[in-house]
């Protein structure tokens, strides 16, 4: 049985009301804390709580994978694990050296060179000099730094930094390795030849907890995965169950603004997304009418203005019905105000997450008269296998990958000639590929 | 090699079985053993805890576990003194050389031209000699205690201990006032001017500037996260110091203020120490005045150091 290195229990951290952390009385008791005049045993009892009562543990050898919406404290509870943030409450238990890739300016002194930071981590992870500089070659090899290595890191971008603290983790002599995925925006490439040597690692008895939004290569990165929401631990179990209640089709819709707590020129009073009939929709499928209907009370008459709704996936927006695209504006809106909004034949990838974001300006283009903000996020159902995706990791992969699917067609020398058309998706509720061919809406020109 | 540590604090709803450990230890102890080193509960270290190295570790920012040989840490002293100099000089030399040598040169060159009884009497040395005292100071605090700031980010990280970060950044401004004090040995020698005190006493005189430097900047440093304007305005309070030092002007000058002002900053007393130590025809500060100051000195960089065994100031923001 191997050992665990690396246990959680009941990890609790809660930053402080930031409210309260404003004045002079405040400042003082900062300076007293900080010189040492004053207990740092007060901590927050009260604020906003990131973690609540998480218990973990890891094996040697043992991989997980943290997963949840952003904001639910997956970098928090890392922090924690890695000892570079305080818990509220909680024990952390760590046997052998720990490294984290977190943030990657962690551990390294900017005025040396890459080279040096990293002989100076292994000697203070107790490897002798001579076996620190032959770990340098290695880690100058995987990392591809070249002539960067000798440069100073306060040089590096930020891609170049993550590199080096990826290879400082991974090759030095941590046994538990801490990994925030922030490979995967400012590195793609190198992040794929890191994910490939995680197997190598967890052979050489390492343990990894990782957090990463990445869920199309979760399942083929780890067996294990530990789904956090709102701080908590919502599941604890395989890839394959975590990722299926992780990405279980559904419907969420913001909470709107109470009457009267408005504080901008318009106050979003109801929102709803409906399925073709016209009814809340519960789930949808590739080729579904998204119908996103949006009720405002203005506080005052404005004229022209401009309507936004996008639709946006974990990349970014997908899809926009903009008003400054098509020119077509109500003369003037007050009051209280329903604006429905439609997208058609939007073929969206199958168990991915989405975002519905609203905004409205004013007639010059540039006043907002409702902030951009996400109105509403649904999980689309569905699977790859009713895409017409046969292949066997079609299932895993098609969470991750783009998240909208087109028409597309492979020809290659021999004969081969297929296509992938969206006539191959099969689901209940989807009538799209049975529809006639759409026709476009005749926006009317209201000025 | 086993190594092992941990850290945090045993949840509220943990019910004590003996006291002062609750369940979770006893759990961690029998689970672990003899590999149970470091124990860390609600910031301090818990006195049940048992372990070897229990005792000597309280600090938040975890340390490394490893057992590092004297060969590695000596090899790590080195690195961080090397990035400490770097970081200084090596990087940029020209300005370092206008910052340290051509600017204080200048400045003594400057007020020895003007020649007035306040800020010339003895010629140049007394006013080199004071200006090296009080560099020293600044240097101490900008890069020696200041470091900790400067390098958060290396010291964040629970493997480098701050307190070698610290030693490796002392190494700049002792170094650079070696190099001060020699250049003015050699304009001594070069020149007509004899110096005739005792080497001592500004050993001595060195060693409370430098102290109370390092001590103010470390307690600097621990402030710096909370207001990050603090750090910036760091340079303009040395500005502020060099005027309450007696550099410009004599001590004398102030009558029974001056003596009172001696009493409560140590750089009063290291100036004059150190310029007793040029001309033995200079009176140096009373026994009295070099004690308070020595011991305020200490007591200042004691202080500093207190604060490096307490949590990460950033830990009560932990916003970042």
């Amino acid at each position: 049985m191997t050992e665990p290195t690396l246990i959680l229990r009941g990890v609790t951290k809660q930053f402080p009301d930031p409210t309260s952390r404003h004045g002079m009385a405040s400042a003082l008791k900062d300076l007293c804390r900080a010189v040492g005049l004053s207990s740092f045993e007060t901590l927050p009892t009260t604020g906003r709580s990131v973690i609540r009562s998480v218990d973990l543990t890891l094996s040697s050898g043992e991989i997980a994978i943290l997963l949840g919406a952003s904001g639910c404290g997956k970098t928090s509870l890392l922090k924690i694990a890695a000892g570079l943030m305080r818990p509220t409450a909680g024990f952390v238990y760590v046997r052998g050296a720990i490294a984290s890739l977190i943030d990657p300016r962690c551990g390294l002194q900017t005025t040396l060179s890459g080279r040096a930071n990293i002989i100076l981590r292994g000697l203070m992870e107790g490897l002798p000099i001579s076996e620190a500089r032959a770990r340098c070659k290695r880690i100058a090899q995987f990392t591809e730094l070249d002539t960067l290595f000798d440069r100073p890191v306060s040089e590096y971008s930020e891609g170049i930094l993550a590199r080096l603290a990826f290879g400082g983790m991974a090759f030095l002599n941590a046994r538990v390795l801490i990994w925030d995925d922030i490979l995967e925006k400012c590195d793609s490439t190198f992040r794929q030849k890191c994910l490939a040597l995680v197997p190598t690692l967890l052979r050489e008895g390492k343990t990894i907890l990782m957090a990463t939004d990445d869920v199309g290569k979760m399942e083929e990165i780890s067996p294990r995965a530990i789904w956090l929401e709102e701080g908590r631990v919502r599941m604890d179990g395989a890839s394959r169950a975590v990722l299926d209640r992780y990405l279980e089709a559904r419907v969420e819709l913001a909470p709107i603004d109470p009457p009267g707590e408005s504080t901008g020129e318009s106050r979003l009073a109801g929102v709803e997304l409906l399925d073709e009939q016209g009814k809340p929709a519960t789930c949808y499928y590739p080729g579904d009418p998204i119908r996103v209907s949006i009720e405002l009370e203005l506080k005052r008459r404005a004229e022209l203005p401009y309507f936004l709704v996008s639709i946006a996936g974990a990349f970014g927006p997908i899809a926009a019905a903009s008003m400054f695209h098509d020119g077509c504006r109500p003369p003037s809106i007050e009051g209280l105000y329903r604006v429905e909004c439609t997208f058609e034949r939007l073929f969206l990838a199958p168990r991915q997450s989405f975002t519905v974001r609203f905004a409205l300006y004013a007639a010059d283009g540039t006043t907002v008269l409702h902030p951009k903000r996400v109105i509403a996020s649904f999980v689309t159902g569905g699977s790859a296998a009713a895409c017409g995706f046969l292949h066997e990791r079609a299932e895993g992969r098609i969470l991750g990958g783009p998240p909208v699917l087109a028409n597309y067609r492979w020809r290659m020398p021999g004969g081969i000639d297929t296509a992938w058309t969206t006539a191959a998706i099969a689901f209940p509720s989807s009538a799209a590929n049975a529809r006639d061919p759409y026709s476009p809406i005749g926006l009317p020109e209201t000025h | 090699m086993r190594e092992s540590r941990g850290y945090g604090i045993p949840g509220h709803s943990c019910s004590v079985a003996k006291p002062g450990v609750s369940p979770l230890q006893e759990e961690s102890f029998s689970a672990y053993g003899d590999a149970t080193r470091y124990f860390h509960e609600a910031g301090r270290m818990t006195t049940d805890a048992p372990g070897p190295g229990a005792a000597g570790e309280q600090n938040w920012g975890v340390r490394s576990a490893s057992e590092i040989s004297w060969t590695g840490t000596l090899g790590a002293l080195g690195l961080l003194a090397k990035g400490c100099f770097s970081g200084y000089i090596l990087r940029a030399p020209l300005k370092a050389v206008f910052r340290d040598l051509l600017l204080p040169a200048g400045g003594v060159w400057f007020f020895t031209f003007l020649h007035t009884d306040a800020t010339a009497r003895g010629g140049w040395p007394m006013l080199a000699i004071a200006a090296a005292i009080w560099l020293l100071f600044s240097n101490s605090v900008r890069h020696g205690g200041m470091m900790l700031w400067h390098e958060r980010w290396l010291v964040r990280d629970a493997r480098v201990p701050a307190g070698l970060l610290l030693t490796a950044a002392a190494l700049v401004p002792i170094a650079l006032f070696g190099v001060h004090i020699s250049l003015i040995q050699l304009a001594l020698r070069t020149g007509s001017v004899r110096q005739d005190g005792s080497p001592i006493e500004i050993v001595l005189a060195g060693g409370i500037a430098a102290a109370t430097g390092i001590g103010a900047g470390i307690l600097a440093a621990r402030f710096s996260p909370l207001r990050p304007n603090f750090a910036s305005a760091v340079p303009k309070l040395l500005l502020v110091s060099l005027v309450l030092t007696p550099v410009f002007y004599r001590l004398a000058s102030l009558n029974g203020l001056g003596q009172a002002w001696c009493m409560a900053n140590p750089l009063c007393a290291a100036t004059e120490l150190a310029r007793a130590g040029i001309f033995l025809a200079e009176d140096p500060p009373p026994h009295r005045a070099q004690i308070i100051a020595s011991c305020v000195s200490a007591a200042i960089l004691c202080w500093g150091l207190f604060t490096l065994r307490l949590p990460a100031t950033a830990f009560t923001a932990d916003h970042d």
